[in-house]
């Protein structure tokens, strides 16, 4: 369900009612959404369950014959089943056809115990142990491209869904409800598939005891799903406000860390810190709350399970003592099971428990399910959204920059109420430098914005070539387009990598080129380690102008046809501002190049003036000659400088 | 994090481990008390663990095999004497109630019945991820009981509630602790790292202090009972006897064996784990960037990698968890299979009873559970060393205002002096050489020069965000770093170059300069920074909630914010550092004008490059290479030709 990005999304009010019920339509809606994560993975997660359900089989077919040697040989001396006599070689006479064992025939049972079940116990550790790291393993990488698509999906939206969710949330998001998602489909589908399995498995086996007991175990299941009922939604409820105040927490700590200098100067720490207390507070309030109720529930569980075990000791105890025979005699004969004993009361219920283990894990995980269906709501809130800016259809990749860029009678909004830009028209042939200049908030960076498409104008259109952009495909047009920014944001990477940030295969003289044309080569070889200094701790002994170079450089080894710099003299002192565009105009020459700025420097190394006001274009063309014909340009001019343009030579 | 190398992922020698623990138990002193009523609980709950195997003898022996109720082999321990004495003389029936009406009970208060297989602890831990960072999410909500029922839930309740007191008292402490770092301490890579060690390591002090103080304790008399009884009940099986002695301490030793793969592999996955976080932080900060350079894919690739590797490495340390479950596992094995044949032999003799293997099998059970705890305690100590650290880290950093002293001044009557200064960066480089510089109360100076020559340096030294190696900074000739804290920033306000706003409404980020500012204050502020006509602009006006970063805000807009909020402070000296870098020539004039209008209450110190705003300040001051070369009136330094600032000028106009 694609959102415009504009709403601010559900999670987002955690007042709000809940409606993620976990209902039959919802369970289906989870698993299809989830399947392509699922996909990949089908061949092991196939091969896991068929591993574990024969190493239990296995493991519970020779469980049931050491019983019957244990219990029944060695501790009561009751006579064995005819299997223990096939796999051991004992002799029927002596051990099966008795009323009860010799002292000396038990004596000769613990060896063969022993012997067997040192063995059985090897390979059911060592079999745990790799099916568990496998189990692992496979969860892992579901949950890999789970969280990869994710951060791909955060990245593609535009600008406008990132200023109004929260980092913090989002990198919470990529995190914890990702790993929700795996989770959930361990304990949606996997887990209770096994134990659904085992507890089958069960019911069958002690049905062939007392079709009495399996009766007493298989109405164990209506109270158990009573109580998963009854608690899913507090738990939903009581696990989504855990989440939201924990995410919240994070968001706070982190924009303290991102402003940290602000609140320091302005001496709000006292401020910030109680705001933190609040909401540790509560964060810890909610957490208490969620998990006391799914302990609360676990512990009801036990209870209800705890009754069936009772119930079931107690009624074979009883059969144990009165040596009734068992239901399924025939089949039980050759555990040594025929009548009921010390060893049919012992495998009774080791059977019984297993069962009702898995019933007790089924209701925990229901309970845990909870929480991890409000993880996935958020995760899937973000995967439903579709980016905003997305190729037609028939689009093509970009063959030629041909005449250069045109805006024509382009009008844009941000918000559908007030226009940021009116009727733009403007066209910028290679080899021509356009200033671009205004009172700030007027719209040039938007006005740039719309060329690079991480936005559409609502009339008008903007051509590249000649072409639509519309009918150019994103990525092909933006790799045509380098921009340096205004914010001038660096990576905690070396300078060299920062540089190349965009083109990554970039060899490194062709990054020296780049930062020659920025003037940032020169300081870059004084730093410690030249062009392999790290930037992540020093970037804050780097000034402003440096970054701002460096930013340059970044975009200019993009060595695309069209070239966006927004401001990227404002830190610069005259100097080096002179030979920056001295550089630039040389490396511009078949290029268009967009210069967004203030300076009058700058301006007047432009070739074409774009002057905007109010959103509006009020001057277009060479400097010299709109200082001479229009009124509001030279205005404009002067008040940069302070200078009447009159006097100046 | 700082410019000091971050220690954080060294090795943890075990001095320092005794060092660190020592710390955390003084943290939880206070907590006594509660410590002493989780034990309690906790005792309960394992006398009533080791009695319940009991009634499940009786079942057997009595009913199942149908041995008469008077006869036992071997002795039965004093405090159950009360409860066979009542099975005297019961039909087999009656016996069936009976175990049934204590297990009942039992299931109601402690949630077991005995046979150890199917008892329930209460836990109410989540699902948590495949690696590090997720699984911190439950340590700092670490809680548990060896019981369940009524006793279970207590008890859980109590520690949960314990352990979020404490959490919450310890992460304000880091919290507070992280703001109160010198202004210089941040740089980019700060901010996951910062979450990290408020949120997911913090947690790791209370989980030590709960493994070596309740779990050691609770475990040793849980052992001692097994060993009584074994003692008391079954001398008639020496083996039996020695096994429980021996069982603790094999099983001790083989966790000892691993520890030194473990804590490699912890340490590891907790790195990659950082990393990872890192690296979605930056990518999400930096979204316009990499959007406009065309480079999520790239971003996308890397998180991919950084993700697979904290995978791997977590895998890599549940493998060495796996190894050492499936030693101890082997090890326990192993002692129960020697005692076996004894056992075997007891009963075949008619010393024991078939019953007496059910107790055995639960007390042993008992005893290797715990031992195995015991020997985890060893194992994750290791793991939560690490976190322990990098919380003492933050905590042992010296805060800002302990680098100022208490006095006060109330307010700056006359000026501030820069007096023969000298700064050079932790690591050495020097930035500003013997810098003296001086501005009455009246006076505007402006500072100039070429990027990275100083300027920005030199500004911060005025609200001591950084303190002269050599030399002082006076305000009304007291030494700056004499001043209390909170009374050198209400003296001193400072615009940043880079403008930070915060998620709340505007006014309340420019409030941020002056939390006790009326609506009019804060409006004629914005009035004077040029900010008024943009705010009225807003859907909700002053009280429009600006997004994370003000990502609505042009970089202009955000300026004009931050310089009211400057002007909001009525602070006698005001910093502003490329106040107008951003703003178009008109705006800038305006403000000029209007802070010109304020001058006779303030000191301005403003570093700026546009000619306009630079001509009407008092004085210039041309900063090179960290000196001071050049110092004067516009008028003044025009009239010398080969001089700095006339170079600057003339390249200005006749570019």
């Amino acid at each position: 369900m694609a959102t415009t990005g504009w709403e601010i999304s559900p999670s987002e009010n955690p007042d709000r009612p809940v409606e993620d019920d976990l209902d039959l339509a919802r369970v289906l809606k989870i698993f299809l959404r989830t399947w392509p994560f699922i996909k990949p993975l089908t061949r092991h997660l196939i091969l896991f369950v068929v591993c574990s359900a024969l190493v239990f089989l296995f493991t519970a077919t020779s469980g049931f014959i050491i019983i019957g040697l244990v219990n029944n040989g060695i501790l009561a001396g009751k006579p064995l089943g005819l299997l223990h006599t096939g796999i051991y070689g004992l002799d029927p006479a002596v051990f099966v056809h008795v009323e009860a064992l010799s002292a000396d025939a038990r004596r000769q049972l613990p060896w063969l115990a022993m012997g067997s079940t040192i063995p059985l116990v090897g390979v059911v550790i060592i079999t745990g142990m790799l099916l568990y790291q496998y189990s692992i393993w496979i969860f892992q990488s579901i949950n890999q491209l789970m969280r990869v698509r994710l951060i791909d999906q955060l990245q593609m939206q535009s600008l406008a869904y990132h200023s109004q969710a929260q980092t913090g949330d989002a990198i919470y998001r990529v995190y914890q409800d990702s790993a929700m998602v795996t989770s959930i489909i361990r304990s949606i589908f996997l887990d209770p598939l096994m134990f659904l399995g085992r507890y089958i498995f069960g019911l069958g086996v002690v049905a062939a005891f007392s079709p009495w007991l399996a009766f007493i175990l298989g109405i164990t299941i209506v109270p158990a799903l009573i109580l998963g009922r009854y608690f899913s939604s507090p738990l939903r409820v009581a696990f989504r406000r855990a989440r939201e105040r924990n995410s919240k927490l994070t968001s706070w700590i982190q924009e303290s860390m991102v402003g940290i200098r602000v609140i320091k100067a302005t001496g709000n720490e006292n401020q910030r810190e109680s705001a933190f207390q609040r909401l540790s507070q509560d964060a810890f309030a909610a957490a208490f709350e969620a998990r006391a109720m799914l302990t609360l529930m676990g512990i009801l569980a036990f209870v209800v399970v705890g009754l069936t075990v009772i119930a079931t000791q107690s009624v074979s105890a009883l059969y144990a003592n009165a040596e009734a025979d068992t239901y399924a005699r025939n089949l039980l004969l050759g555990f040594g099971f025929a009548a009921w004993n010390l060893g049919s009361f012992t495998a009774a219920s080791t059977r019984v428990n297993d069962s009702v283990g898995s019933l007790e894990s089924l209701i925990t995980i229901w309970g845990r399910a909870q929480d991890m269906a409000v993880g996935l709501n958020r995760v899937f809130e973000i995967l439903d959204l579709e980016p905003e800016i997305q190729d037609a259809p028939d689009a093509s990749d970009l063959e030629s920059i041909g005449e250069g860029v045109a805006f024509k009678n382009v009008t844009f909004s941000y918000d559908h109420l007030r226009p940021v830009l009116s009727d733009i028209n403007l066209a910028s042939s290679p080899g021509n430098i356009t200033a671009i200049v205004g009172p700030t908030g007027t719209g040039k960076s938007t006005l740039m914005s719309l060329l690079l498409r991480l936005a559409d104008p609502q009339t008008g259109v903007v051509t590249v070539g000649g072409k639509n952009i519309r009918d150019i495909t994103v990525a092909s047009l933006r790799r045509w387009i380098a921009i340096a920014t205004q914010e001038n944001i660096l990576f905690s990477t070396s300078v060299l990598e920062n540089i190349r940030y965009a083109v990554p295969q970039a060899g490194r003289d062709a990054v020296i080129a780049a930062a020659r044309v920025a003037c940032a080569d020169e300081f870059i070889n004084r730093l410690s380690e030249g062009y392999d200094t790290p930037l992540g701790e020093r970037a804050t002994k780097l000034s402003t102008g440096q970054r701002q170079r460096i930013v340059i450089a970044r975009a200019l080894i993009k060595d695309s046809p069209i070239l966006i710099l927004d401001e990227p003299t404002a830190a610069l002192d005259t100097e080096t501002e002179l030979r920056v565009m001295d550089n630039l105009r040389q490396w511009g020459e078949s290029r268009c190049v967009f210069l967004i700025t203030h300076r009058l420097s700058t301006i007047r190394q432009a070739n074409n003036v774009l002057y905007l006001r109010d959103g509006r274009v009020a001057a277009f063309g060479p400097h010299d000659q709109l200082i001479q014909d229009n009124d509001n340009y030279r205005s404009f001019v002067e008040a940069e400088t302070g200078v009447s343009m009159e006097t100046q030579p | 994090m700082s410019a000091a190398r971050d220690t954080s992922a060294d090795r943890v020698t075990t001095a320092e481990t005794l060092g660190l623990i020592g710390r955390s138990l003084g943290f939880i002193w206070p907590y006594w008390p509660q410590i002493l009523v989780k034990l309690i609980l906790s005792f309960i709950g394992i006398a009533v663990i080791l009695f319940l195997p009991w009634p499940l003898k009786f079942l057997i022996d009595y009913v199942v095999v149908g041995l008469p109720v008077t006869s036992s082999p071997t002795p039965i321990p004093p405090y159950i004497q009360p409860f066979v004495q009542l099975l005297h003389g019961m039909t087999p029936l009656e016996i069936v109630w009976m175990v049934a009406a204590v297990s009942l009970v039992g299931i109601a208060l402690i949630g077991s019945f005995g046979n150890g297989i199917s008892r329930d602890t209460a836990d109410g831990n989540l699902a948590q991820g495949l690696d590090t960072a997720t699984q911190s999410e439950n340590l700092a909500n670490e809680s548990s009981s060896r019981v369940s029922g009524l006793l279970g839930l207590i008890e859980y309740r109590f520690q949960l509630k314990t352990t979020h007191r404490f959490n919450h008292q310890l992460r304000r402490l880091v919290f507070h602790r992280l703001l109160a770092l010198p202004i210089t301490h941040f740089s980019d890579k700060s901010v996951g790292d910062a979450v990290y060690r408020v949120m997911y390591d913090t947690p790791a002090i209370s989980k030590i202090c709960y493994d070596i103080l309740v779990v050691p304790i609770c475990n040793l008399f849980l052992i001692a009972v097994v060993i009584w009884t074994m003692q008391y009940s079954f001398s008639a099986v020496p083996s039996l006897v020695m096994l429980a002695w021996l069982a603790a301490p094999m099983v001790l030793i083989s966790s000892f064996l691993m520890t030194g793969v473990a804590r490699r592999r912890s340490l590891a996955s907790r790195e990659a784990g950082t990393d990872t976080t890192s690296t979605v932080e930056e990518g999400m900060s930096n979204i316009l960037a990499v959007q406009s350079l065309g480079a999520h894919e790239r971003q996308r690739d890397e998180f991919d990698r950084d993700s697979q590797e904290s995978f791997s490495r977590y895998r890599s340390l549940v493998w060495v968890k796996v190894m050492l479950v499936g030693l101890q596992a082997t090890v326990a094995c192993g002692l129960l299979i020697y005692v076996f044949f004894d056992i075997a032999e007891a009963i075949i003799a008619g010393n024991m009873t078939p019953g007496d293997s059910g107790i055995l099998w639960a007390y042993f059970g008992q005893l290797l559970l715990n031992t195995i705890a015991l020997g985890a305690v060893w194992f994750n100590l290791q793991d939560n060393l690490i976190g322990m650290r990098r919380v003492f880290q933050i905590i042992d950093q010296q805060a800002d205002h302990e680098r100022h002293g208490q006095e006060t001044l109330e307010t700056v009557r006359k000026g501030i002096k820069i007096d023969h200064v000298s700064y050079a960066y932790p690591d050495g480089t020097p930035a500003l050489d013997d810098v003296t510089l001086e501005a009455q109360l009246g006076e505007m100076v402006a500072l100039v020069g070429a990027t990275g020559s100083g300027k920005t340096t030199l500004s911060y030294l005025i609200p001591a965000f950084i303190q002269p190696t050599e030399g002082r900074v006076l305000l009304d000739g007291i030494d700056t770093r004499k001043l209390a804290v909170d009374n050198l920033r209400d003296l001193v306000s400072f615009v940043f170059q880079e403008p930070a706003v915060f998620d709340d409404t505007v006014a309340n980020n420019i409030r941020l300069g002056n939390p006790g500012a009326s609506d009019t204050e804060v409006a004629s502020a914005a009035a004077t920074a040029g900010a008024l006509t943009f705010i009225r602009d807003l859907p909700e006006g002053f009280n429009t909630p600006l997004g994370r970063s003000g990502d609505t805000l042009s970089v202009g807009q955000k300026q004009r914010l931050a310089i009211a909020r400057g002007l909001v402070s009525r602070s006698p000296v005001l910093v502003l550092d490329e106040p107008t870098a951003a703003l178009d020539p008109e705006t800038e004039n305006a403000l000029v004008q209007a802070l010109q209008a304020e001058r006779e209450k303030r000191v301005l110190i403003v570093i700026a490059h546009r000619l306009s705003t630079i001509r009407t300040a008092d004085r210039i001051c041309v900063v090179d290479n960290g000196k001071i070369v050049e110092s004067g009136s516009h008028e003044q330094l025009m009239k010398n030709p080969e001089g700095a600032y006339r170079r600057f000028v003339e390249l200005q106009l006749s570019a």
